[in-house]
């Protein structure tokens, strides 16, 4: 009898918690902006009135790791970062959806003739959320972090080779008393208070695209707060246009506008709140819901839900990070540009598309993406239309099976293509990665006569073969670092890419002269001749059939009616300079 | 009884030592290290400044030393290598409570009205409300509470508008989780309620206290209810301990920002320190459920006390 009371006593304490717990529920008042309605021109000449309210509410899938840009660089890390750290120039999304470089703090700069010298001019009212002015100083310090081995900055490695004595200063072992140097040696130098200067070593041509990528620290307060330097909001300093008001982890980020931003006046935008939704149905049904008010998503049941509804517009906007099979070039077929080249050319890249990504995708015809710029233009513009490598391709061998017995036959191999043994790896064992290969399958089966065999293996798996040689066929994919053909081409670098010889297996005459084009290409400070050199590079490496480029994915936006402005180029970020709510 | 705990305490010591030792050796010899998962595809010499900067190139037996050093001595769980900044122990502290606050309330709902439904169902047999229940619970057991998560979010938050469809902060963001949670757990508990009173209704000593002319009240009190919460009881400890664990997928559908969604994020990423200090914390947790288990035994059941001691 008394047990069964102090069971029951038991129980009711428990039920007793649950009113405590309910009373932890923490409550926010909705926050409200208070907004003189401002009327402003649109693109059309038009009078437009401006909503009351000019706050962006978006998901995000992911937290941030944290605030210190020296140590928190993924793609959630910079998606909360580019909005309050300036850098010295800033990459943007223009009214064509093309992305362009425009002065950040830095309100001018010059280019040597040699292209190895960048001067910045820092504007005089660049300011830290407490006053202090940004100064020259500032990037000097940051760069000199990065330059710390003992930093462990994850971005420092892109200014290796650029920057002068930067790798030298990285990758300081102490072994070597001529090579190695000391962060106060890299090429950066405080000319004065507003002026800094930047010493390159070779010509390169995006060199401005990489330094968007080069967050400020504060020197003051990063050797205060140490290791804790962007951990929270009031341990991190902010010079950009909007300033975190609050940082709920896991739950929502809150920006506001920078009243002290130097180009506060035109921007329109006065909140932006950042929520973190990781399932697309739950994303869908706050977009529907109007607890968001833009997403991305590629799910057809959702797409049709959203347009149904009739409040969105939607964009397409292909990616930049395309998607390639990669031939084992050391393999016994492979080792034959033909026998490459006839597999590339052998499966219908618009179908692949239609099929397996629901038309979401561009299909690839050479390795570098439609967005992709040499300089201020696009690539594909620069050299008129010539990098439609496999279409030039598929004219010349119109029935790639020839090609491939052709080949067999030059290799002194059995010419009936059914007698082959070649493996594909999948790059993971979800359902896309099962259907696509076995569509290959199907594909190389029917133009080529060969049946290959399915490797269902984890993406790591598939990683850990392809550093070991042993593979024959892989699926891989690249997002460029940075806006430059460069970015995806040196990934087959045959002595310090990514897919050096050792992984890739190739070697030889086309090897050394594509890494001697990429060579020459960085020393060329001309965009216009690099654009061509690139070319050239990219045709050995399509054109011999060491990839078979596939896709590139597209990204299709749903934005709401009422907001303007809004252009996508996944080099840079949305237009959110431009965007403003109407009524 | 006090021999009893010191003794039981012992024994969890020691198992947590294991624990601590195989999941960071397992975790060692996994494939995929945290600065691979932070970085991407950079260049290995790349990789290696960063690796040093952590530690990571020193021996595995000497960092498992230096580990166990810094958590005996400060009872810090180590800083997170993805989370820069933050220690393993504050994401504890920040996340942990949020996925006890959904799992405490959805245990407290599910024992309450489980074992209601279990007592109604068990004393009902056969009858109108015995079939209502049961159906109901082999339908909420078989549906898995992601299907039900899904299906409120739906209906209730998205289509009636009577909540939000995610979010965290308010009471009302508490009813779709909450619910999802408790439902299976509801009807696991109805079932075993159900079947444990039938089978100790059907007990000789019922009989015989029947047959004394025990009052019938009296009987089902203290005789048939008491009797057959012992089985209960042993699904209350882990349930317990599974509050804190959170329900990763609720979390995520709802983006509650609990502690379940920092540890799978942790396992992909292969960040050490926070799988490391996450899984000690599990493991302290569920071996006080288990000790707090075998003392609930013991009052309930006063033949396991007098075996024990």
């Amino acid at each position: 009898m008394k047990n069964l009371k102090r069971l029951v006593i038991f129980i009711l304490i428990m039920a007793l918690s649950l009113g405590v717990l309910v009373g932890c529920g923490k409550d926010k008042a909705p926050a409200t902006t208070d907004n003189a309605t401002v009327e402003t021109d649109n693109a059309e000449g038009k009078k437009e009135e401006l909503s009351d309210e000019q706050v962006l509410k978006y998901s995000d899938r992911s937290e941030p790791t944290g605030l210190n840009p020296m140590l928190n660089t993924s793609a959630p890390d910079n998606g909360v970062q580019k909005f309050i750290l300036e850098t010295l120039v800033a990459e943007i999304t223009d009214e064509n959806s093309n992305s362009a470089i425009v002065p950040g703090v830095a309100k001018d700069w010059t280019i040597s003739e040699d292209g190895l010298t960048y001067t910045f001019n820092i504007r005089e009212d660049a300011v830290w959320n407490d006053g202090v002015p940004v100064t020259a100083n500032d990037f000097l310090f940051t760069f000199r972090t990065m330059a710390k081995p003992e930093t462990g900055s994850t971005n420092a490695w892109l200014f290796d080779g650029v920057i002068e004595n930067f790798g030298e200063s990285l990758y300081n072992d102490g072994t070597d008393p001529e090579k190695n140097k000391q962060p106060e040696d890299i090429g950066v130098k405080v000319i004065d208070d507003k002026t800094i200067e930047f010493t390159l070593v070779k010509p390169y041509g995006y060199f401005l695209e990489l330094l968007t990528g080069a967050q400020p620290v504060r020197q003051d307060k990063y050797e205060e707060w140490g290791t804790a330097y962007g951990s929270s909001i009031d341990k991190v300093m902010m010079n950009g246009r909007f300033l975190i008001e609050s940082w709920d982890p896991n739950v929502q980020i809150t920006f506001v506008k920078n009243p002290n931003y130097w180009n506060a006046e035109n921007i329109t935008l006065e909140r932006i709140e950042r929520k973190i939704i990781q399932e697309t149905a739950t994303t869908a049904q706050a977009l529907l819901s109007g607890e968001i008010d833009y997403m991305t998503t590629n799910e057809p049941e959702w797409q049709n839900l959203i347009m149904e509804d009739g409040k969105f517009e939607m964009k397409t906007a292909p990616d930049n990070a395309p998607e390639f099979l990669g031939f084992n070039v050391k393999n016994k077929y492979f080792k034959n540009p033909k026998i490459r080249l006839a597999f590339s050319l052998a499966f219908d890249r618009e179908k692949y598309v239609k099929d397996l990504r629901e038309g979401k995708a561009e299909p690839l015809y050479s390795l570098i993406p439609s967005v992709t710029n040499v300089g201020d233009e696009l690539y594909s513009e620069r050299v008129g239309g010539r990098n439609e490598i496999i279409r030039e391709l598929l004219k010349k061998y119109p029935d790639p099976k020839e090609l491939l017995i052709e080949g067999l036959k030059e290799e002194g191999l059995d010419p009936d293509p059914s007698k082959m043994d070649v493996s594909y790896f999948t790059r993971g064992t979800n359902e896309y990665s099962k259907k696509s290969a076995e569509w290959l399958l199907q594909e190389w089966k029917e133009k080529l006569g060969v049946e290959i065999k399915i490797d269902m293996v984890e993406w790591n798996v598939m990683w850990d073969k392809v550093d070991a040689g042993e593979y024959d066929i892989c699926t891989s994919g690249w997002g460029p670092y940075y806006n430059d053909p460069n970015g995806l081409l040196e990934i087959y670098d045959p002595v310090d890419g990514y897919f050096d010889s050792t992984k890739s297996g190739w070697t030889g005459e086309d090897a050394d002269r594509y890494r001697e084009l990429l060579q020459e290409a960085s020393n060329s400070p001309d965009n216009q001749e690099r654009a061509e050199l690139l070319l050239e590079a990219e045709k050995l490496l399509v054109g011999t059939g060491v990839i078979a480029p596939t896709y590139c994915l597209s990204y299709t936006y749903f934005i709401p009616k009422n907001l303007k402005g809004f252009y996508i180029n996944p080099h840079a970020e949305l237009s959110y300079n431009l965007m403003y709510f109407t009524k | 009884m006090f021999k009893f705990i010191t003794k039981r305490i012992f024994y969890s010591l020691i198992t947590l030592f294991l624990i601590i030792t195989a999941t960071f050796f397992l975790i060692a010899g996994a494939p995929g290290d945290p600065i691979a998962a932070k970085v991407g595809q950079m260049p290995d010499k790349a990789q290696e400044v960063i690796r040093a900067k952590y530690g990571l190139d020193k021996p595995v037996v000497e960092r498992y030393f230096l580990y166990m050093k810094n958590l005996l001595t400060t009872g810090d769980f180590g800083e997170s290598i993805i989370y820069t900044g933050k220690s393993a122990n504050d994401v504890i502290k920040a996340n942990a409570p949020i996925s006890a606050k959904i799992g405490i309330i959805a245990v407290i709902l599910q024992i309450v009205i489980g074992i209601s439904l279990g007592i109604i169902s068990g004393f009902n047999r056969e009858k109108v409300g015995d079939h209502i229940i049961r159906f109901c619970v082999v339908l909420a057991i078989c549906v898995p509470s992601f299907v039900v998560a899904a299906l409120l979010q739906y209906f209730v938050a998205f289509k009636w508008k009577l909540v939000p469809v995610f979010g965290w902060g308010q009471l009302k963001h508490y009813i779709l989780p909450v619910t999802a949670y408790a439902i299976g757990g509801i009807a696991s508990y109805t079932k075993f309620m159900r079947s444990s009173i039938i089978s100790v209704a059907n007990e000789d000593y019922i009989i015989t206290a029947k047959a004394k002319g025990c009052k019938k009240k009296r009987v089902i009190k203290n005789h048939i209810l008491r009797n057959s919460m012992i089985p209960i009881i042993t699904m209350i400890g882990p349930a317990v301990a599974g509050i804190f664990s959170g329900s990763f997928i609720l979390e995520k559908m709802f983006s509650i920002p609990g502690l379940g969604n920092y540890y799978v994020k942790s396992v992909s990423n292969g960040d050490y320190t926070m799988i490391i200090g996450i899984t000690i914390f599990y493991a302290i947790l569920y071996t006080i459920a288990l000790i707090v288990v075998d003392i609930l035994y013991g009052i309930v059941d006063p033949r396991i006390r007098v075996t024990e001691s």
